[in-house]
């Protein structure tokens, strides 16, 4: 049996509004817990704009698992596997709310460079920055197809407050690609 | 030309193109393949502006949110437009409620890339 109490001890004490983990994240899937998290921002005093881009956000970390895994050339059985997590934040006084969207996923080591690349430029960047990059990217037309992180992550970092990621190091030539965004009503500097 | 008509969808918008000189984009738009998914929407529009008369256009579009291919697929439309602003009279709506203030800088950056395009930010009440 499965240990129901220490699951619960887990969501309860880290807010988790709901994690998803398995080799099968599905468009149907997505589009179901769009749903509920649209449900679960209502009862939150957000704000529609913060909302926005809760769900924009949720969708392309959760699309871009998706998305890499049907690219990829990853011929192992843990290809298709994600995590995705959705967590609730407060303040000390509980006044001021947002959200947390982890991910994670197998990356092939060759990608790693592509995605840090992106990531630490959006580093260097502040909001404006941030924007007119993804115009760039945008006009220019590169990058920006369904497959791989290009447009998206400059997506996620002009909709929320801060991002950060990391890379651990699997055997044969893969990484755990892990990825945090969040999200309140204040945007990165 | 005949009408294109597509329903909403969990993850797609409610789509409708009247060869009279209208279309409304209304809803979300994160489909699976967007490219794939807008492709009649594409060619809808470019068959629109090969007719010996074309009428005066309005394009309507409210998108409650979107994926980042979205973003780039909706560039890609206004281009179209863009393209065919000198011969055609093209007015377009952006539409969005007034507390989304994402939606709105959403519209405000399409305005700055496409200046010569007259594109209207509309929030709901004004409607």
């Amino acid at each position: 049996m499965i240990d129901f109490e220490e699951l619960e001890h887990i969501i309860t004490e880290d807010r988790v509004v709901f994690v998803v983990y398995g080799k099968w994240m599905t468009q149907a899937l997505i589009a179901g817990l769009a749903e509920g998290l649209e449900k679960d921002i209502e009862d939150s005093n957000l704000g529609m704009s913060a909302a926005t881009n809760v769900l924009t956000i949720f969708i392309e970390l959760s699309q871009n698992i998706l998305n890499y895994a049907k690219a990829r050339s990853l011929e192992d059985e843990n290809k298709n596997e994600g995590v995705i997590v959705v967590q609730r934040l407060y303040s000390e006084n509980d006044d001021e709310e947002g959200y947390a969207i982890y991910s994670q996923n197998i990356v092939a080591d060759q990608d790693q460079s592509k995605i840090s690349e992106k990531l630490d430029l959006i580093a260097t960047l502040d909001q404006a920055g941030i924007k007119k990059k993804y115009r760039e990217l945008r006009r220019s037309g590169k990058d920006t197809h369904d497959k791989g992180g290009g447009l998206g992550f400059f997506e996620i970092a002009k909709r929320c407050e801060s991002i950060d990621h990391s890379f651990v190091p699997l055997s044969d030539g893969k990484s755990f690609f892990r990825f945090k965004a969040t999200i309140t009503r204040r945007k990165r500097k | 030309m005949e009408t294109l008509t597509l329903e909403a969808t969990q993850y797609t918008p409610e789509i409708h193109m009247d060869p009279a000189g209208t279309v409304s984009i209304v809803g979300k738009s994160y489909p699976e393949n967007t490219f794939e998914f807008y492709k009649p929407v594409m060619e809808w529009l470019n068959n629109f502006f090969e007719q010996d008369d074309i009428p005066e256009l309005t394009v309507n579009v409210e998108l409650i949110y979107f994926n980042s291919s979205s973003s780039k697929l909706f560039f890609d439309l206004f281009d179209i437009l863009d393209e065919n602003n000198d011969t055609t009279e093209i007015t377009i709506n952006w539409i969005y409620d007034e507390e989304n203030e994402s939606a709105e800088e959403a519209g405000e950056d399409f305005i700055e890339d496409f200046e010569d395009l007259t594109i209207n930010l509309v929030t709901k009440e004004e409607e």
